[in-house]
């Protein structure tokens, strides 16, 4: 420990050392140590199971209301952004955002993509004209 | 007594059906038989992918060959020789759905001079063969409909001329995309042979693929009335299906690329069915999903009599991939366009993107090699729900540790960083070049943990790329005065704040975020200063020392290290010691 910068990397092996450990426990141990803590293991492992099942289905939910309002998204090009995912519409320019925890923001989706053939299309189709 | 296509059942409801109806037949042995054989029959179909091994059980009183042997028919009652033939069709629809080489025409007899269940069971076993058989190509295969039970051969009739002629042209055909498979084969072989052969096998394959849609239809006649194949296919033995066995559905509407395409894949150990149009392909999802992969052809026609023209941007796979989506969103698909250049030159809408393109046939191998190490959306889907409470547990936990080590550069909390991991994965999955992927070989949680790190590591390398020291960080107003992120700040804040502010100014201040790195390695110390074999084991990770190497330092034994790690751990999630409790 001679200088500050590495208490920062020393503080990054030991909890990347504990979090390997982990997953070194037996089934029983991990449960037995979730039940000393006072929690339910039934409950947390669906509370974990939510987290990991939720990023997929944000995901799905921001594309499918990109599409409705006609915006075309590149599937490649979401940019992580530190905590949001962060694209454009192919065609507006418009922005759209999301987290993994579920909040789904931006202007595109404040409206119809202004560029879009196809939204313009289905608009003239579904008020008959 | 009719069926046309509009009335049948799939497969799966009309074997159910049969199995119920022979269930109360108990006492015939020969019901007991056919039953057990149906009931392996019906989980199989039900089952997904990989599936479990299948037998077929033989009755061994019936006759080996397609039809029941005369003597024994004129000698045995009208019953038992139903059920006999109802046992010897069942061994050759198991026989056929294990085979992986093409399909042989199957024979069902609709026995209408037997009253009640037994007539009802022949009658839906020949639905079931006739749903089996009418699926493209049909060539060679005629339907009539037997009211006597009796096996009959199919009567000669005049073949018209332009029949003959596109059998013909069918043949040549064969012979010439064989060969070509042939080549791809000894491609496959080596990398020298491949990248002599690629040129001509491109070559070839653009031949064989210009006016495909010229090609003649099939000679198919098809039985809108009923059920009874002709054609003397030689009987093989049932064989097990192999418990690895993957499937496909192609939908292509030209003849010899099907051929090609089946063959292939049947060779990579596929079980094949396929569709000549869009309408077909729906039809034969909706009742045999899921499959491994559906390889939808960019030119597949709404039906097979409508006219493609090629000129025009083709929507039909779109409609297609778009309803087959619509019923399993993580269904693997691919799109063959071989007459384009590249994948990015296929007009697709944006939902469809992430599906792969091949413009050529030797990206039809990668592709399945890529499905068979890479997880599907489907496949990642299936691993979190199999996640045992005990996995998901451990997850959990060395997320929230993980994101602690990254200190006040975090990403967040546990579930932002396994969130990521996961939205990575699940892009991966999407095989566009973008996301991690899993390779269905290493185990899921081993996997997720190493995302995680990944994730966590590069967070951190980013973060000290662009760390800015204070002095560095230092603007000037508008009229010139010095300012510094940190003078935001009051006397009284922590540094915790004083970094939260500063974040949030678009900077990360160094000096500050390593004062709070050394305060909070010096806290993990002081929680266990009369603990000597715990500080012993810290002091081996905070030098990045594997478990031998601090056996080996400290003279520790693996007991120890082990009880002092489980120390640690429990200390580090205690709430009252600061921890989450994880």
């Amino acid at each position: 420990m001679t200088d500050n910068k590495s208490y920062d990397e020393q503080l990054k092996r030991i909890m990347n050392h504990l979090a390997d450990s982990v997953l070194e426990v037996s089934d029983e141990e991990i449960l037995a140590e979730t039940l000393g803590n006072g929690a339910d293991p039934q409950e947390e492992a669906e509370r974990t199971r939510t987290v990991l099942r939720r990023p997929s289905r944000v995901l799905e939910s921001a594309n499918k209301s990109l599409r409705s309002l006609g915006h075309t998204v590149n599937p490649k090009s979401w940019k992580h952004r530190q905590r949001n995912y962060h694209n454009n519409c192919r065609d507006c320019g418009l922005s759209v955002s999301f987290t993994v925890a579920g909040l789904i923001w931006g202007d595109a989706l404040r409206g119809p993509c202004p560029k879009s053939d196809w939204y313009t299309v289905r608009e003239k189709e579904s008020t008959g004209q | 007594m009719e069926h046309s296509s509009s009335e049948l059942l799939s497969p799966v409801a009309e074997l159910r059906q049969a199995h119920n109806l022979l269930l109360t037949m108990k006492d015939n042995p020969l019901a007991q038989e056919a039953t057990e054989s149906l009931a392996q029959v019906i989980p199989w179909f039900d089952s997904r992918p990989p599936r479990q091994p299948m037998r077929a059980v033989v009755d061994n009183t019936a006759s080996e060959s397609t039809g029941i042997d005369p003597v024994m028919k004129n000698n045995v009652p009208a019953q038992e020789r139903t059920l006999q033939e109802v046992t010897a069709i069942l061994a050759k629809v198991i026989s056929d759905l294990n085979s992986s080489s093409p399909r042989q025409p199957m024979l069902a007899v609709v026995d209408d001079t037997q009253e009640g269940t037994l007539q009802t069971v022949t009658t839906i076993l020949a639905k079931v063969i006739f749903d089996l058989n009418s699926r493209p190509p049909r060539q060679g295969l005629r339907a009539v409909v037997d009211n006597t039970a009796r096996l009959q051969a199919l009567p000669e009739r005049d073949v018209p001329k332009d029949e003959v002629d596109a059998a013909k042209n069918h043949e040549a055909d064969h012979k010439a995309w064989t060969l070509l498979l042939d080549q791809m084969k000894q491609a496959e072989s080596s990398s020298d042979l491949r990248q002599a052969l690629t040129p001509a096998i491109v070559s070839q394959f653009q031949t064989l693929t210009q006016g495909r849609y010229d090609t003649v239809p099939l000679s198919a006649q098809f039985g809108t009335e009923g059920v009874v194949i002709g054609g003397a296919a030689k009987p093989r033995p049932p064989t097990a299906i192999n418990a690895g066995s993957r499937s496909a559905l192609v939908i292509e509407n030209d003849s010899s690329l099907l051929t090609v395409i089946k063959q292939f894949l049947k060779h990579e150990g596929y079980v094949v069915r396929s569709a000549r149009d869009r309408a077909e392909g729906l039809r034969l999802y909706s009742h045999c999903r899921p499959f491994d992969v559906v390889l939808i052809d960019y030119y597949v026609a709404q039906t097979d009599d409508v006219k493609i023209d090629l000129f025009e941007p083709q929507k039909e796979w779109i409609e297609l991939a778009r309803a087959i989506r619509q019923i399993n969103p993580s269904q693997s698909m691919a799109i063959a366009a071989f007459d384009y250049a590249h994948p990015d030159q296929v007009p697709r809408p944006t939902e469809l993107m992430h599906i792969p393109v091949l413009v050529n046939a030797l990206q039809l191998r990668e592709l399945l090699e890529a499905l068979q190490f890479w997880a599907t959306r489907e496949e990642i889907d299936q691993a979190i729900a199999a996640l045992s409470p005990a996995d998901l547990q451990k997850l959990k936990q060395s997320a929230t540790f993980r994101v602690r080590g990254l200190g006040s550069t975090s990403r967040g909390t546990w579930e932002d960083l396994l969130g990521e991991a996961q939205l990575s994965t699940f892009e991966g999955a999407q095989g566009n070049g973008s996301g991690r992927r899993w390779n269905k070989r290493v185990d899921f949680v081993t996997y997720l943990r190493g995302a995680m790190r990944s994730i966590a590591d590069h967070s951190k390398d980013k973060v000290d790329q662009r760390e800015v020291l204070e002095c560095d960080a230092v603007k000037c107003d508008g009229e010139g005065q010095e300012l510094s992120l940190l003078d935001n700040l009051g006397p009284g804040d922590t540094p915790n704040e004083r970094i939260r502010v500063a974040a949030a100014e678009g900077s990360q201040p160094a000096a500050e975020r390593r004062l709070i790195a050394k305060e909070r390695v010096g806290k993990i110390f002081g929680k266990f200063e009369d603990d000597r074999h715990a500080t012993w084991v810290l002091e081996g990770w905070s030098e990045d020392l594997q478990k031998n190497e601090i056996l080996q330092k400290y003279e520790l034994t693996a007991k120890q290290y082990d009880a002092a790690a489980k120390r640690i751990r429990a200390k580090m999630l205690d709430p009252r010691n600061g921890g989450s409790g994880a």
